[in-house]
């Protein structure tokens, strides 16, 4: 009897597992970089936003690092343009979507910058900025981007490598400046404590020696 | 002379300390963030008010809409209990208030904001005439201003400049708020909080050249949808008439948003 109990009990489980798998395999993953939530009733007015889209699911949203993650079902085709008419609607500025569809493929919001100039023209820096987190990610390659002559600069947060590509006008002396501006320490260029030290709790990264 | 008594009041403002600013929604001063189109919140903010004339409460239902992201409409319905030290007692509607707000001004970055507000506060005659300024003036009157406010995860300010105006123009009023808060815990959501409150009030009535700098210490807790809060008013610097005096103001307010 016993053992009969034990069986029955697994099967139920492994069904509940199945079933919950089988959900996440019908679901598009979002992840929103969004500006402007200073408060916790900022991203009290975006998850309301959010939950008029019917379907949605298992919203989650990080106060420090302005990042909202979702699930969506994906027979509707959620775009990334409507996600972030709805970010603006709720009053907030979009940074990045980026989505996981259902089917395993990506899809990210366009990150590079138009530049007058041949890609031929174009040369890539790659080198070490320390950080932590998504917010470190975000701030990082925002202060890279805005530099003349950069098309696109992309922090990879396991690596610590941030990758721009530039004109060949824009040194790599340049990048690490702006970036240790921002508070990131690079190999060469050191950030100011007082920078760093008002850096979020979770940017607070191991300081390079 | 005014000049000299903005100035003081803004010494005394500027020298709390920005080391102190935290965000937050401020308790009796107002603020620019607005929670998104299709928004409601309803509040109450009943202020208990001691001063040389007697005891005076003003317990409004204040309910406010948002149909787009950046504009806010508002209707303040206030019930008024009046206790006179020379006899006169009773309890009326007071002043029926009209609000509108438009965010004309944002500025986003990660973790922090700055936003401005043009606001207008349409005050009707519905209260009696009791001469009790925000309370009941039994008049028509009508206030501009705009809010300004700067919110991050490590700072938060919260500021409005604005006048009103009254027909007759005894109570004309140049007023500026400002309000800045410690919060006790770390803000997270969901929302969960708990602030601590330091908000001033400049009123200089510029027809009877009469000035009035309050000081409110308040505390908020917060979690979810439901807000409830209570502040303490009493004033710094007081040059009006005798019987108009303060001595202190007791604020009580919930406030629910859906």
């Amino acid at each position: 009897m016993k053992n009969i109990i034990v069986i029955f009990i697994t099967i139920f489980l492994f069904g509940i597992h199945n079933n919950v798998n089988a959900q996440s395999e019908t679901m598009d993953k979002f992840t929103v970089q969004v500006d402007g939530l200073g408060c916790p009733f900022c991203a009290y007015g975006l998850e309301k936003k959010f939950k008029e889209l019917k379907g949605i699911k298992e919203v989650k949203i990080e106060m420090e690092t302005g990042v909202m993650d979702f699930s969506y079902p994906g027979e509707k085709g959620l775009s990334i343009q409507r996600v972030e008419q709805q970010v603006e609607k709720a009053g907030y500025t979009p940074v990045r979507v980026s989505v996981k569809r259902m089917d395993g493929s990506m899809e990210t919001t366009e990150q590079e910058k138009p530049l007058d100039i041949a890609d031929a023209e174009l040369h890539n820096i790659k080198f070490f900025v320390a950080g932590n987190c998504d917010m470190c990610k975000a701030r990082i390659e925002k202060v890279a981007i805005k530099l003349d002559g950069v098309q696109s600069a992309i922090w990879d947060k396991e690596t610590k490598q941030l990758t721009v590509k530039a004109s060949s006008s824009v040194q790599k002396e340049d990048l690490e400046k702006a970036v240790a501006l921002a508070g990131h320490d690079t190999k060469s260029v050191k950030a100011k404590s007082a920078t760093y030290r008002n850096l979020p709790g979770c940017c607070q990264y191991e300081r390079v020696q | 002379m005014h000049y000299t008594k903005w100035c003081m009041g803004l010494l005394i403002l500027l020298g709390c300390g920005f080391d102190s600013f935290a965000q937050g929604p401020p308790i009796t001063a107002d603020k620019p963030i607005m929670l998104g189109a299709n928004s409601w919140v309803i509040k109450t903010l009943t202020e208990i008010r001691n001063t040389n004339e007697g005891t005076f409460v003003k317990a409004p239902l204040m309910v406010h809409y948002l149909p787009t992201a950046n504009t806010l409409i508002g209707v303040h319905l206030p019930y008024v209990h009046f206790n006179f030290d020379d006899g006169r007692q009773g309890q009326s509607l007071g002043d029926i208030e009209l609000l509108a707000k438009y965010q004309f001004y944002r500025k986003d970055q990660m973790g922090k904001t700055f936003r401005l507000v043009a606001k207008t506060l349409q005050v009707l005659p519905t209260g009696d005439p009791l001469n009790l300024m925000d309370i009941s003036m039994g008049t028509y009157q009508s206030y501009v201003s705009v809010v300004a406010g700067y919110e991050s995860l490590k700072y938060g300010i919260s500021n409005e400049l604005g006048y009103n105006l009254q027909p007759s123009g005894e109570m004309d009023e140049l007023r500026y708020k400002l309000g800045f808060g410690l919060p006790l815990t770390k803000p997270a959501y969901p929302v969960n909080k708990l602030n601590l409150y330091f908000e001033y009030q400049s009123s200089w009535f510029t027809d009877i050249d009469e000035y009035m700098l309050l000081y409110a210490q308040g505390i908020q807790y917060a979690k979810g949808q439901l807000t409830v809060e209570a502040a303490v008013q009493f004033p710094l610097i007081q040059t009006i008439s005798e019987e108009r005096k303060r001595n202190v103001s007791v604020f009580l307010g919930t406030r629910y948003i859906f």
